[in-house]
């Protein structure tokens, strides 16, 4: 996968002409995946729900 | 706005209800333990909810108008992006003067009691510990990190889009892609296309988080700009957020 999107100038050199578009996929898929575990960690390891606070505060 | 108010009020009262022996005084008074529950505490103001919403459609429409065109839905999407690129500059200078002249900074700023409670709230989550996380002022670190980590990244993608705007004719001027060399604007692109992509990852996370159920009252104060009584004092230190001391709910 290539990271950069590159093209030739009128002179045939090599230019930067962006981020790869593929890149956005990663981004994509890294946010989905961050969903998913999350999603998966709520309904298994994590505490059952937000704590009650009131009950140990000083 | 009203209609969700109305809707998210009565399963809270329900909960304070069934939560356990209620105090003395709610004893006394049936239907005090209900109307503590549905007492409203301010928390975002009226122009902060407006910023917030105008700022979701703008972004959305800036993260349309550049990634549904490579996905190949061909349309006329520049006018469209540049337009919405000033309005989100206006926004978001908007935003950074109402913070810095009519908000309290320090409720988004990072401190030593953030990282403290950041590893009691790692610990308590991976059950390592029964003692869960003291709780946060105004806005919880999560909150602060993605604020922080989202307003980087539209600041990168605003000030590299202003300068790709010198490249477009505009009625307001003329395009001139000689102000910068040939690689100085491959930078540009760069930036701009990588902040662009890490604000559609964050779009989505910060959807998730917004339509999760117990974060669902969280959703309902950036509508109708409150929380009940209980919902502050769970999950709020009023230490730290002082409850109507600010007028406007900021």
């Amino acid at each position: 996968m290539e990271l950069f999107r590159v093209a030739k100038n009128a002179w045939g050199q090599e230019i930067l002409v962006g981020i790869s578009w593929d890149l956005a996929w990663v981004f994509l898929g890294a946010a989905g995946l961050f969903v998913v575990l999350h999603a998966i960690y709520k309904m298994t390891i994590a505490p059952s729900s937000a704590p009650d606070r009131r009950a140990g505060r000083d | 706005m009203s209609d969700i108010a109305k809707t998210e009020q009565a399963p809270v009262a329900e909960e304070r209800s069934d939560a356990g022996s209620p105090a003395p005084a709610d004893v006394a008074r049936p239907g005090a333990a209900q109307s503590q529950s549905a007492q409203r505490i301010a928390r975002h103001g009226l122009a902060d909810r407006l910023f917030h919403w105008l700022n979701a459609a703008v972004t959305l429409t800036l993260v349309a108008t550049s990634f549904l065109p490579v996905a190949g839905i061909r349309f006329d999407w520049i006018m469209i992006h540049w337009i919405a690129g000033l309005v989100l500059t206006g926004l978001v200078l908007f935003h950074i003067v109402r913070a810095l002249g009519w908000q309290d900074r320090r409720a988004m700023g990072l401190g030593r009691a953030d990282l403290k409670g950041a590893v009691q709230g790692l610990r308590w989550g991976a059950r390592l510990s029964r003692q869960p996380p003291a709780p946060p002022g105004k806005y919880p670190l999560p909150q602060k990190l993605f604020h922080h980590g989202m307003a980087l990244v539209i600041l990168v993608a605003i000030g590299t889009g202003l300068l790709m705007l010198l490249k477009i004719d505009t009625p307001f001027w003329g395009r001139d892609p000689y102000i910068l060399s040939g690689y100085a604007w491959g930078i540009v692109y760069v930036l701009h296309g990588l902040s662009a992509m890490a604000v559609l990852a964050m779009v989505v996370v910060h959807i998730y988080f917004a339509v999760r159920p117990e974060k669902l009252w969280i959703t309902r104060s950036m509508i109708a700009g409150w929380i009940t009584r209980k919902e502050y004092e769970d999950h709020f230190d009023p230490k730290l957020w002082r409850a109507g001391s600010d007028s406007d709910g900021s």
